[in-house]
C-alpha cells in the first residue's frame, strides 16, 4: 500500500469547533416561527383498554391548539424498528385504544407552552378497563398467559406472545456431548434492561404543510431515510413528502434508529393546529418510562462440552429476550444474538433456539452490540467455567478454539480474512499483567479480595449477508469553482466522528486538504440514499463508497484535463489536487481551473463535476475484541471496585486513531455500566419503572472510571476502504464478562445475573458457605 | 406575576422579563437565544447545562432566574473572544476530547470554574471537577488528558 497522507492520523474533528464553541445545533435548539409545545400522556397501567377518553377539559385550557387520541389518527398499523418490513412484527398503532406498558401512549396535546401543554394532558380525562398482565419473558410463553397482540404481521406465536423465533443448528450436538470430557451447563445467565441513556433528550419538530401536503420532521436519527420510509408510511404519503433533517445528534448508541410514536404524533398535531410547528421533548424520565428502548432484558441457558484437549465439541444455548409491550427490531437482536453466540469459536456442533417475547414492560430495542452483549456475557463466562473444569488457561483455551482466518461464519456465510485475536489476547494479557491471577498472594485473603479476567468478542461491520438484511449506501462528490469538495454523504454523526473520518477518505483520495472539504447536515430532500450509522457500518460501508464518488471524480477532473490540455488521459498524472501533462511541468492545472474550464470554457461542451458512486460494500468483515478486567471484591459488602480495565480491538486500519481510540474508552464506561450498575427496574406488582432519573439508574462518572488501556490491533482487511472494520459496537461488548471473570477468579463466586450489584455478590458469597 | 431582572452575561447586560418559576437555563436558551448551553433533564442530573455564576460553576436548570439578577454570568458562548478559541476549548479540540458534544459545554465550564480557581490541579481534583457532568460517549479519558493539559501549561507559566 502506497503511504498515506492524511488516512490514519489523528487530525482533530470536523465538527469540534462547533461543539466547543456552543454552535452545534441539536434539535432542542432551534425554535420556529409559531411553534408550539406538545406533550404525551402516558398510561399508568401495564395493561388496559381505554373504555372512556375525554379531551374536552384540556382544550378549555387557554394557550391549547390541539389535542389527540386514537380517534384522531388513522389506524394504521406499523412498527417502530428499522429493519425491513418482511421480517419485523407489525404491530402497533400510533396510538391505541389498548395500552400495553406503563408509560405506553395514551394522548397527547400541543399547546403555547410546554407548562400549558403539561398541565392539559393532566385535564384528559381517561377511564381504563385494566387487563391481565405479565412481566415475566418465561411466563409470557405460558398456556395461559395473557395475551398482549391480537392483530398485527409477522408476529411469530401470538398465542404464545412470541413476537420472533429463531433457531440455529450445526452438526451433531448429542454426539459432541457424548464424545466430550467435560460438559458444563445447563448455566442460566440473566441480563439486564440498560438503557442508552444519552445525554441529549429525546424529541422531534414536526412541521405538517396543509398546502403542499407534505411534512418535515426535525429529528435527531441514526438512519433518516428509514425515518422517512417509515414516516411516510405512518403518516400516508409517499416518501417524497416527507422530508427527514437530522440535526446534530447528542448521544445515540442504536436508540435513534427508532421511529417512535411521538414523531407521528407531532405530525398529527401539526396537522391538527393548520400546519404550526409542533415541538416534542420527552423528559428525562420519559427516557426510562416513554418506551425510548432498553437493551433487551432475558435469560441465556448455555451448555457446553469440551474434549480432554479442549475443543469444543458441542453447545446448546436457549436464549429468551423480554421485548416489552412491543417488538421494536424485533428479530433483530434476538436473530444477532443466537448468530454471534455461534461465530466466535469453532464449535463441532451446536443447537441454538431464540425467542423474543411480549410482556407488559417499556419496550426493548436496539443498543449498542444489538444481541451481542448478551451473547458475550453468557458466552465468555462459560468459555471460562469450561476452562476451569479442564485446568486451562483461559487465554489458552481461547487461543485453541477461537475462529480463524479461512473459516466461514455458518450464520452469514462470511469468510474471516483477517483475525487479530491472538495479538489482542497477548498485548492485553501483557499490559494487565495476567499472570498474577495465578498468584495467592496477589489475590489475597483478607477482606479485599483481587482478580484478573477476559473476555473476548465478534462482531460485524454493517448488515451484509445478514439473514433479511440488504446493506447500501451513497456518496455524491461536488467540486466547486475554487476547486474545493462538497461531499454528500448520510454521514450521521453522533459523536462517533463519522464526519472526520469522512472527510479523511476524501482528502486522501483526492490528496487535498481537509480543510476543503464540507460536509453539509443530514437531510433527505437532497442528500442520496444510504442507510446511516448503526451496526458499526460507516465506516467500512460508506467509506468504501465514499473512496468510489472519488474515482469517480478524479476519472472526471482527468477527462476534463485532458481536454484542456488536448491530450489523452494516459499522458496526464494527477497529484496533490493538480493534474500535470507527463513531462511537461509546465502543463499544470488545478482543481479549481479544470472546474471553470469544464463549466464555461467551451458553449457545446460543458458539465460540473460530480463523482458518485452507490451500492453495497465488498463484504462484512468481522472485527473482533478481547479486554482484561482487573477488580478488588470487598467480601464484607459485596462492592466490586474495577482497578484497571484493558482494551485490545482488532480494529482493522484506524482511519483516525484519536476517534478509534474514543470508541473504545466510551464503550468501557458502558460495559462498565452494564456490569456493575444499570438496568431498568420495573416493578413486578405494578409494572412501573422504580429507577426512572439519573440518580437512580445509575451511570458512571469521572470519578468512578478505573484506569483503561485501550489498544488498536490493525491488521489491514482486504475488504475494507484502507484495511478498515467497524468499532462502534464492539467496544462495550466484552467488558461486562471480563470483570465477571475476574470477580470469579477474586472471590471463587460466579453472579450469573447483571447487573453484578453488591447484594447479589454477598448472596452468592453466602451461598457458597 | 412577572419580574424583572438585571443580570451581565458573558460581558453584555441585559434586563429580562422573567415568571416565578423560570430558571436561568431557560433565561439562557428561551429569552436570551444562548442554546450553547444544554438541557439533560430538570434537576441537575446530568450536567450538560452547566454554567458559571459569579465564578462558581452550577447547573443552570437548578438556579432560580431571580437568583441570578445582579449576578455576573459566563456561558458556552462566553469563552470565544475576537474569534479566537479559549485554550481550554483549544485543548478539548487538540486531544479528542469531544464526541457527540452534548456534554462538552458543561465539562468546559466545569474546566473553566477550576481554572480560575487554581491554576495547578491533580488528575483528582479534575475528576472532582466534572464529576457533577455526566458523558455518555467518551469515558472521560480524554476530557481528563485536556484538562490535565492545560494544568500543566499553568504550572509551567
Amino acid at each position: 500500500m502506497t503511504e498515506l497522507s492524511v488516512v490514519g492520523k489523528r487530525i482533530p474533528r470536523v465538527d469540534a469547533k462547533s461543539k466547543v464553541s456552543g454552535r452545534a445545533v441539536y434539535f432542542g435548539d432551534t425554535v420556529l416561527p409559531r411553534m408550539v409545545y406538545g406533550k404525551i400522556l402516558r398510561s399508568p397501567y401495564p395493561h388496559a383498554r381505554i373504555t372512556k377518553i375525554d379531551t374536552s377539559e384540556a382544550e378549555k385550557l387557554p394557550g391549547v391548539r390541539a389535542t389527540l387520541t386514537y380517534k384522531d389518527v388513522p389506524r394504521v398499523i406499523t412498527y417502530i424498528g428499522h429493519l425491513h418490513p418482511p421480517d419485523t412484527p407489525l404491530d402497533r398503532y400510533i396510538l391505541d385504544n389498548v395500552v400495553r406498558y406503563v408509560g405506553d401512549e395514551v394522548a397527547a396535546v400541543a399547546a403555547d407552552s410546554p407548562e400549558t401543554a403539561a398541565e392539559a394532558v393532566e385535564r384528559i380525562h381517561v377511564e381504563y378497563e385494566r387487563l391481565p398482565t405479565v412481566f415475566d419473558p418465561e411466563e409470557a410463553m405460558e398456556p395461559g398467559a395473557p395475551k398482549l397482540h391480537d392483530e398485527g404481521e409477522f408476529i411469530f406465536d401470538m398465542d404464545r406472545n412470541i413476537a420472533s423465533h429463531i433457531k440455529l443448528a450445526f452438526g451433531d450436538v448429542e454426539k459432541g456431548f457424548k464424545e466430550s470430557a467435560v460438559v458444563v451447563g445447563p448455566e442460566k445467565f440473566k441480563v439486564s434492561a440498560a438503557h442508552t441513556n444519552p445525554i441529549e433528550l429525546y424529541g422531534c419538530i414536526a412541521q405538517w404543510d396543509p398546502l403542499e401536503n407534505r411534512v418535515t420532521f426535525w429529528a435527531p436519527s441514526q438512519m433518516i431515510f428509514r425515518f422517512r420510509t417509515v414516516l411516510a408510511h405512518q403518516l400516508g404519503l409517499p416518501e417524497n413528502k416527507v422530508r427527514v433533517i437530522s440535526p446534530y445528534v447528542g448521544g445515540a448508541f442504536g436508540s435513534r434508529c427508532h421511529v417512535y410514536p411521538f414523531h407521528a404524533i407531532a405530525a398529527f398535531l401539526s396537522k391538527k393546529t393548520g400546519g404550526r410547528p409542533v415541538k416534542i421533548t420527552l423528559s428525562r424520565e420519559e427516557t426510562y418510562v416513554g418506551g425510548t428502548s432498553n437493551r433487551h432484558p432475558g435469560t441465556l441457558t448455555l451448555k457446553m462440552g469440551a474434549a480432554k484437549d479442549g475443543l469444543f465439541k458441542a453447545f446448546d444455548a436457549r436464549i429468551v429476550f423480554s421485548a416489552g409491550g412491543y417488538a421494536y427490531v424485533s428479530s433483530g437482536p434476538i436473530g444477532f444474538c443466537c448468530s454471534i453466540i455461534t461465530s466466535l469459536y469453532r464449535f463441532g456442533a451446536y443447537n441454538v433456539e431464540g425467542y423474543n417475547v411480549y410482556t407488559n414492560t417499556p419496550p426493548s430495542g436496539a443498543f449498542r452490540g444489538f444481541g451481542g452483549p448478551q451473547a458475550h456475557f453468557a458466552l465468555e463466562q462459560i468459555v471460562d467455567m469450561v476452562a476451569e473444569e479442564l485446568k486451562l488457561d483461559p487465554i489458552e483455551l481461547r487461543k485453541k478454539n477461537h475462529v480463524r482466518v479461512g473459516d466461514v461464519i455458518h450464520w452469514s456465510g462470511v469468510e474471516v480474512r483477517t483475525c487479530g485475536l491472538d495479538e489482542c489476547l497477548d498485548k492485553g494479557a501483557e499490559a494487565v499483567g495476567w499472570k498474577r491471577r495465578y498468584d495467592s498472594a496477589y489475590r489475597g485473603t483478607g477482606v479485599k479480595r483481587r482478580g484478573i479476567g477476559v473476555a473476548m468478542m465478534e462482531h460485524v461491520s454493517g448488515t451484509k449477508y445478514i439473514p433479511g438484511e440488504a446493506e447500501i449506501t451513497s456518496a455524491i462528490i461536488k467540486l466547486d469553482e475554487s476547486g474545493k469538495i462538497t461531499l454528500l454523504s448520510p454521514a450521521h454523526e453522533l459523536g462517533q466522528g463519522s464526519r472526520t473520518v469522512a472527510t479523511q477518505i476524501v482528502a486522501e483520495e483526492l490528496e487535498v486538504d481537509p480543510e476543503d472539504v464540507v460536509i453539509p447536515e443530514l437531510d433527505t430532500d437532497y442528500l442520496p440514499y444510504g442507510l446511516g450509522s448503526f451496526g458499526s457500518r460507516y465506516t467500512y460501508v460508506d467509506g468504501t463508497l465514499i473512496r468510489a464518488a472519488a474515482a469517480d471524480t478524479k476519472r472526471q477532473v482527468l477527462e476534463w484535463a485532458a481536454k484542456k490540455f488536448d491530450t489523452t488521459v494516459a499522458n496526464l498524472e494527477y497529484k496533490k489536487g493538480k493534474v500535470t501533462v507527463k513531462g511537461a511541468p509546465e502543463n499544470t492545472a488545478t482543481l479549481a481551473e479544470i472546474v471553470k474550464f469544464a463549466q464555461w470554457y467551451n458553449p457545446d461542451d460543458v458539465g460540473a463535476i460530480i463523482g458518485k458512486a452507490t451500492g453495497p460494500p465488498l463484504y462484512n468483515a468481522p472485527p473482533f475484541g478481547v479486554q482484561f478486567a482487573e477488580v478488588e471484591v470487598d467480601v464484607e459488602t459485596g462492592v466490586v471496585k474495577v482497578l484497571k480495565l484493558v482494551a485490545a480491538h482488532d480494529v482493522g486500519k484506524a482511519i483516525n486513531p484519536t476517534t478509534a481510540e474514543g470508541q473504545l474508552e466510551g464503550g468501557l464506561t458502558q460495559g462498565l455500566g452494564y456490569a456493575l450498575t444499570e438496568g431498568v427496574i420495573v416493578d413486578p406488582e405494578t409494572g412501573k419503572v422504580l429507577n426512572s432519573d439519573l440518580m437512580d439508574y445509575k451511570i458512571f462518572t469521572a470519578l468512578d472510571m478505573p484506569e483503561t488501556r485501550v489498544f488498536l490491533i490493525e491488521p489491514i482487511d482486504p475488504t475494507g476502504p484502507f484495511g478498515v472494520k467497524g468499532i462502534g459496537e464492539p467496544a462495550l461488548v466484552p467488558t461486562a464478562p471480563a470483570i465477571a471473570n475476574a470477580i470469579y477468579n477474586a472471590i471463587g463466586v460466579r453472579v450469573k445475573e447483571l447487573p453484578l450489584l453488591p447484594e447479589k455478590i454477598l448472596k452468592a458469597l453466602e451461598e457458597k458457605q | 406575576m412577572k419580574k424583572t431582572i438585571r443580570l451581565t452575561v458573558n460581558g453584555e447586560d441585559y434586563t429580562v422579563s422573567i415568571e416565578p418559576f423560570d430558571t436561568l437555563n431557560k433565561v439562557l436558551r428561551e429569552y436570551l437565544g444562548l442554546t450553547g448551553t444544554k438541557k439533560g433533564c430538570d434537576y441537575g442530573g446530568c450536567g450538560s447545562c452547566t454554567v458559571i455564576v459569579d465564578g462558581r460553576a452550577v447547573y443552570s436548570c437548578m438556579f432560580w432566574a431571580g437568583q441570578a439578577d445582579g449576578r455576573k454570568i459566563t456561558t458556552i458562548e462566553g469563552l470565544v473572544k475576537n474569534g479566537e478559541l479559549d485554550p481550554i476549548q483549544e485543548a478539548f479540540i487538540q486531544h479528542g476530547a469531544v464526541q457527540c458534544g452534548y456534554c462538552t459545554p458543561g465539562m468546559i465550564m466545569s474546566t473553566k470554574a477550576l481554572l480560575d480557581k487554581k491554576s495547578n490541579f491533580t488528575e483528582m481534583e479534575a475528576r472532582e471537577a466534572i464529576a457533577g457532568n455526566l458523558c455518555r460517549c467518551t469515558g472521560y479519558v480524554k476530557i481528563v488528558s485536556a484538562m490535565m493539559s492545560l494544568a500543566k501549561k499553568s504550572s509551567e507559566g
